[in-house]
């Protein structure tokens, strides 16, 4: 019972996506879609395959079967770099960065900005993460540490300021505040507002169900490898998206005594 | 895009770097400590030892200088990329059989030799990066195999014997060849003043810096060496970087093997028995070199400067040859202790090495 209401075509749009790990279906024949300018939220208990599903589309996971289009074109994503070409950007949970470069290596990393010779143009690199990080956080200033001296929302934002700087039309965020602390997720909040109002597609894989009722327009509930729905935030409560994370069923399926015994 | 959100953090710890205008003395030591206690020991023997201040001796101190660091800038490589090659010494090892058992057995030319050696070291680095990047074995334990492999497999066509002009083979006949005077003249040449293996020390020592800081290729494999997901994510291709890495350090191995070789003048099995823990040492002792937290070129070669010029001096003022091992493990504590426990850095550089 997916809710699809909009008519254009889904910026991605994965179908009957297929992982296993020796025995186990991580991911079991699983559609999802997202539009441009949308934040579609991929919710569900620790193992229900959210991050597996998500990390065949940002090519840190290599699906076993499944289809992903990009606009509507198929596109084969098998690596990390294969995701960039089709401008898909992801933010880890683990802030995947380099501890001991600074942060225009990082913002950089696998993409360096090179001089005619050849070599290393890290003038050249430091003024774009300048003027992109001036835009996100204008007080970030350490652009020349090793980010390992950086706080968890400084890291953040070098990681934000990657996907921004490469013109990021998807964009994956994987529990993007789990390391930060308030002020810093509401900034987040915000920047994710910012990014969707410019037409970006946003997966968020959270636990929270309060950031997700906060950024998500639509919240896809995942339990053992499968989907059990898709529904748009503003049809349904937090209890009924609980019932589907902890039991699997649906808003309607759930009795008003499954409820209850969610908040037991 | 135009992104106008600000994301207002907390800034600027109190110990970050650029926070604070004062001079700080542990800072200091931390960046030049290293360098100060090179320059102070280089001047207490210029004062104290009249042959020291020969411009001879420094340049023999460097010559006999150069394979450790040659060796210990391979080693360095490969700690960028989050490893350590402990081949390196044996590798050196049979390069000098390998030279012998081509001029001297093969009767070849010296150049013949030269490919041959830098042919086997980038085979042997090949080895290694494809038991580490395909096979998935840690490179510790790698290379580690590595090493008692070509220890034990260089003796194996030389029937475990040291080869030198004048050998009988298996066939009863004596070796046709011997080292050719071009090859010997490796170690004995020099350019002006300054001897072949100080150039060749020089030159690698001036690459491997611009590799490693000045070149993507280096701007990756720290960025492996500090977190090879985070790269992997990013889109490097870690397996070609760190199979480069390997095969570098096998290149160097075997080129201070080939200066190892030259100086003997025959194909001594020992040789290089003791090069691996002195190429890791001042590979290590590099990483304090100006605060720098972290292997690199300059770094090493410093530090192999450092260790030459103490074993000089300390074998001029007759020290018992037993001192040698003593000051260089109290050149690498007080590198470590500049790294570690004076750094607010505390990181750790040596993926491979659980500190």
């Amino acid at each position: 019972m997916t809710t699809e209401t909009k008519q254009e075509t889904p910026l991605v749009d994965m179908r009957d996506m297929r992982v296993a790990f020796g025995g186990v279906h991580a991911v079991d024949g699983v559609n999802i879609t997202l539009f441009p300018g949308e934040v579609v939220a991929v919710v569900g208990g620790n193992g229900a395959g959210k991050t597996t599903l998500i990390k065949t589309l940002s090519g840190a996971h290599k699906a076993d079967s499944g289809t992903i289009l990009i606009n509507g074109e198929p596109a084969q994503i098998e690596t990390p770099r294969d995701a960039k070409q089709y401008a898909i950007e992801t933010i880890y949970q683990t802030l995947a960065l380099a501890e001991n470069i600074d942060a225009p290596s990082n913002m950089f990393l696998g993409r360096e900005l090179k001089t005619r010779f050849g070599l290393l143009d890290d003038s050249a690199m430091e003024s774009a993460a300048r003027s992109v990080m001036g835009r996100l956080n204008p007080k970030f200033q350490n652009f020349k540490v090793p980010v390992k001296s950086l706080s968890g929302g400084q890291r953040q934002s070098v990681a934000i300021a990657r996907a921004v700087h490469f013109n990021a039309k998807i964009l994956i965020m994987d529990e993007p505040t789990a390391a930060l602390g308030p002020l810093e997720t509401s900034q987040v909040t915000e920047l994710i507002q910012q990014l969707k109002a410019e037409g970006i597609g946003i997966f968020l894989i959270s636990h929270d169900i309060h950031d997700v009722f906060d950024l998500a327009d639509r919240i896809a509930v995942m339990m053992q490898g499968k989907m059990v729905g898709i529904v748009n935030k503003t049809e349904v409560t937090k209890d009924e998206v609980l019932a589907m994370i902890i039991m699997g069923k649906l808003p309607g399926e759930a009795t008003q005594s499954d409820i209850e015994h969610l908040h037991d | 895009m135009a992104t106008t959100t600000t994301m207002n953090k907390p800034e600027m710890k109190p110990d970050q770097p650029g926070a604070k205008s004062r001079i700080d003395i542990r800072d200091l030591l931390v960046r030049y400590g290293f360098i100060a206690v090179t320059v102070i020991f280089f001047v207490y023997f210029l004062a104290t030892i009249p042959a020291f201040r020969m411009s001879s001796t420094m340049f023999s101190m460097l010559k006999f200088t150069s394979v450790v660091a040659i060796a210990g800038l391979g080693v360095t490589v490969t700690m960028v990329v989050g490893g350590l090659d402990l081949s390196v010494g044996a590798t050196a090892g049979m390069s000098v059989t390998v030279a012998a058992m081509t001029m001297v057995i093969y009767a070849q030319q010296g150049s013949v030799a030269i490919i041959a050696v830098i042919v086997a070291g980038a085979v042997i680095g090949a080895v290694n990066a494809i038991m580490i990047v395909w096979m998935k074995i840690p490179d510790l334990l790698a290379t580690l195999a590595s090493m008692f492999l070509i220890q034990g497999l260089k003796l194996v066509p030389v029937d475990g014997q040291s080869v030198s002009s004048g050998l009988i083979l298996r066939d009863g006949t004596v070796a046709p060849g011997k080292f050719t005077p071009g090859f010997l003249e490796i170690n004995r040449g020099s350019l002006g003043p300054v001897p072949y293996p100080v150039i060749i020390f020089a030159v690698l020592a001036v690459l491997t810096w611009f590799l490693l800081s000045r070149t993507k290729w280096g701007r990756v494999m720290y960025a492996i060496g500090s977190n090879p997901e985070a790269a992997r994510l990013a889109g490097a291709r870690v397996g070609r970087y760190k199979a480069f890495a390997y095969m570098l350090s096998g290149v160097y191995a075997s080129i201070a093997g080939l200066i190892l070789a030259s100086r003997i003048g025959q194909g001594d099995i020992s040789a290089g028995n003791s090069l691996l823990l002195d190429a890791v040492a001042v590979a290590l002792v590099g990483t304090s070199v100006l605060g720098a937290a972290k292997p690199n070129a300059f770094g090493t070669a410093l530090g192999a400067i450092l260790i030459g010029i103490l074993l000089t001096g300390t074998t001029m003022m007759n020290f018992q040859y037993y001192w040698q091992d003593v000051v260089k493990g109290l050149v690498l504590v007080v590198a470590l202790i500049f790294s570690f426990t004076l750094s607010r850095r505390k990181q750790r550089f040596v993926a491979a090495v659980p500190l």
